[in-house]
């Protein structure tokens, strides 16, 4: 059962050209990683109107090359410039940007590099012998159960994904409305499209996508002060003596590895909250004479593990249930329905090879994170020199091409714009953009199987009370709401204790 | 002039107000018309968007009250921005806009570069030679990697068939 899907997709996989896409993957996923501003998610989302002119293995492959070494790219700044490239290499700082001061950068950027390629592969293990697990559990699923689970998948990154709860639950609602624009899949009649034929099949999700992330990011990036400014960087070396230096933290590598995976595959949370807990564990495990926080290898080892290996455990839901563990697998899921592939358990029944040959894909950008990183990080290095200048430019290009790439439509490229526009407002005012295209993914998965329940049930809600999966999930969706609620609470309390105790400083 | 978050919060619940009432208005009218818009859950195809934006609107209606609460306690606001510091961002916004326009009528070719030059003006850079060597040799990259590559037709505009190239 685990090597099955293995040994189909190596067929897929067997080209030059699916490798060398993974390269370019990597090599483009480390340069955004570095990058502060960008990221693998700008990285995708970028990439994402190419890509589905490739074909579907090599366009996974491309996508897993940039979502795996931009999760360890961010690690570069964050070590040589104290900022980190990426949310997800904030932790990495604590000990990486302090081994630099002391001369050790490149031990530092190689530690990170060999930690994140080892963890990522933890993950892997870990995917492929529990996804294959979990869809066959979920095969037992039927339409109370997926509409539970669409739910639950929601409200985990609503609630965890921002500061305000209720501003992903918007969110995430406002992806859900956006994603009824079209087609009713029951009724085949049309909705929301104002008599527009440019609307029949509502907005393509990449406009949604490259508008709300990538032109809100460009026009942010431009109320800042040093656009043309290089900053100063000195060269920095790596070889792969990092590889056992890696190794000998072996138990800090596992471990962080299993917290990040673990943690990956709970929806919502991301390889940030896994390196930061990673981290926390690592220092409070650690020796009498292990300093953390003082350029401690140990640091570096927990953080870029643990956020790698988060890539891994995020495919475990997406694939095994269509349930994206993040926003980033949010995406890749995206890709491969625009390619006519559908995650969940159909998948691991009728597309089985294309699962192995993702696993290998997978498995492959982890390696090739190794090579390529150590061997290019002077070019990794060189590309924290760019200028905004040219950076902005270049990403508002390649947001206009690539959109207009999807269907040749003009129309898609005033929707990005439109898109662009509520990205800033939204992010202005503090709402979360993740839930977004969380809820134009799961929406059609969420309207069609809520309303199959309640015909089979006629009409009655108790159908997912009687189910005992649907139930669990159900009591694990009011889990979810109470914890909201909880959090919500407590932040208005610390708010009005923390504004009392300054209102009797200044009266004092 | 300043411009704070909390105009950001009245323009988003603005947006998801507007937003309820154009599901509803269409509900009540567009769907009515068609004869999708009754009968059970199933068949209804008003029910899911409805029971949608009651949700969008219940939790707006908290985020409301929220902002409200918050602007009587403190009379500063969180974070402001001067006017002066959003010419910047409106400017690449206005020029994005118009790029987009001219890229129906003018076609990739002849819009591309002027605006990739444009935006590194706007981002304080006067190296003139260096930013329009930029804007060509980066415009054609990309319509090179696109057309050759990935066999994608790039806008043409009118005048493409003047080109020569």
């Amino acid at each position: 059962m685990i090597l099955e899907p293995l040994v189909l997709g190596l067929d897929l996989v067997a080209s030059p050209i699916t490798f060398l896409l993974v390269g370019a993957g990597i090599v483009f996923g480390l340069v955004v990683g570095a990058l502060p501003g960008l990221g693998p998610l700008m990285g995708i989302v970028l990439i994402l109107p190419a890509a589905i002119h490739l074909q579907p293995i090599g366009a996974m492959g491309l996508m897993l090359g940039i979502y795996v070494g931009g999760s360890c790219g961010g690690s570069i700044s964050a070590i040589l410039l104290r900022i980190p490239g990426t949310p997800l290499a904030a932790a990495t700082l604590f000990d990486g940007y302090p081994m630099a001061q002391k001369g050790r950068g490149a031990d530092a950027i190689g530690l990170a590099i060999a930690s994140s390629s080892i963890g990522g592969m933890i993950g892997g293990v870990i995917l492929i012998f529990f996804a294959p697990l979990l869809a066959a559990f979920a095969r037992q699923f039927s339409a109370p159960e997926f509409t539970m689970l669409a739910i639950t998948g929601l409200l985990a990154i609503a609630v965890i994904s921002g500061e305000s709860v209720l501003k992903g639950i918007i969110a995430g609602s406002f992806g859900l409305l956006l994603a009824m624009i079209g087609t009713d899949q029951i009724s085949m009649n049309y909705r929301f499209t104002f008599d527009s034929h440019h609307l029949l099949n509502g907005f393509h999700l990449v406009s949604i996508v490259v508008g709300l992330f990538a032109v809100s990011e460009a026009v942010f990036q431009m109320v800042g002060k040093d656009l043309n400014e290089r900053p100063s960087i000195k060269m920095v070396y790596v070889n792969f003596s990092a590889i056992p230096l890696a190794l000998k933290h072996y138990r800090n590598l596992i471990r962080s590895s299993l917290i990040g995976t673990a943690l990956g595959i709970l929806p919502g949370t991301g390889g940030a909250a896994s390196s930061f807990t990673a981290y926390a564990v690592a220092k409070s495990a650690a020796r009498p004479n292990e300093n953390y926080g003082e350029g401690e290898e140990g640091g570096v080892v927990a953080t870029e593990s643990a956020n790698n290996s988060t890539v891994g455990g995020s495919l475990v839901p997406t694939l095994a249930l269509g349930i994206p563990g993040d926003a980033i697998a949010a995406l890749m899921m995206a890709t491969l329905l625009i390619f006519g592939m559908y995650p969940g358990p159909t998948m691991f029944q009728q597309q089985l090879d294309v699962v192995g040959g993702i696993f290998i894909t997978y498995f492959a950008s982890n390696v090739a994170l190794l090579v390529i990183g150590v061997a290019m990080t002077p070019l990794f290095v060189y590309v924290l020199r760019i200028r905004k200048s040219r950076l902005i430019p270049l990403i508002l290009l390649l947001c206009a091409i690539g959109t207009y790439a999807l269907q040749s439509s003009v129309f898609d490229l005033w929707a990005m714009l439109g898109f662009g526009v509520v990205g800033i407002i939204l992010r202005l005012a503090k709402y979360p953009l993740a839930p977004i295209v969380i809820g134009v993914i799961l929406g059609p998965l969420l309207e069609n199987n809520l309303r199959r329940s309640l015909l089979i049930s006629d009409n009655g809600y108790w159908i997912f009370t009687e189910r005992p999966i649907a139930a669990a999930l159900l009591a694990i969706n009011v889990l979810l709401i109470g914890v909201a609620i909880w959090s919500m609470a407590r932040s208005r309390w610390r708010k009005s204790t923390t504004n009392d105790s300054s209102e009797s400083a200044r009266s004092r | 002039m300043k411009i704070s978050a909390r105009s950001a919060e009245w323009a988003s619940l603005t947006l998801w107000v507007g937003l309820v009432g154009v599901v509803f208005w269409q509900t009540n009218t567009d769907f009515v018309e068609q004869g999708i818009a009754g009968g059970d859950a199933f068949h209804n195809a008003a029910f899911f968007p409805e029971m949608v934006s009651m949700i969008i609107l219940g939790c707006a209606a908290l985020v409301g009250i929220g902002v409200i609460v918050e602007s009587r306690k403190s009379h500063n606001a969180a974070r402001t921005l001067a006017v002066g510091e959003l010419r910047r961002p409106i400017a690449l916004l206005a020029g994005f806009g118009a790029y987009l326009y001219c890229l129906s009528l003018f076609g990739y070719h002849l819009s591309t570069a002027p605006f990739l030059f444009f935006v590194i003006w706007l981002c304080g850079e006067r190296k003139m030679v260096g930013a329009a060597v930029f804007s060509l040799v980066t415009s054609m990259f990309v319509s090179f990697a696109f057309e050759r590559y990935l066999n994608v037709v790039l806008p043409r505009g009118l005048f493409a068939d003047m080109l020569f190239w």
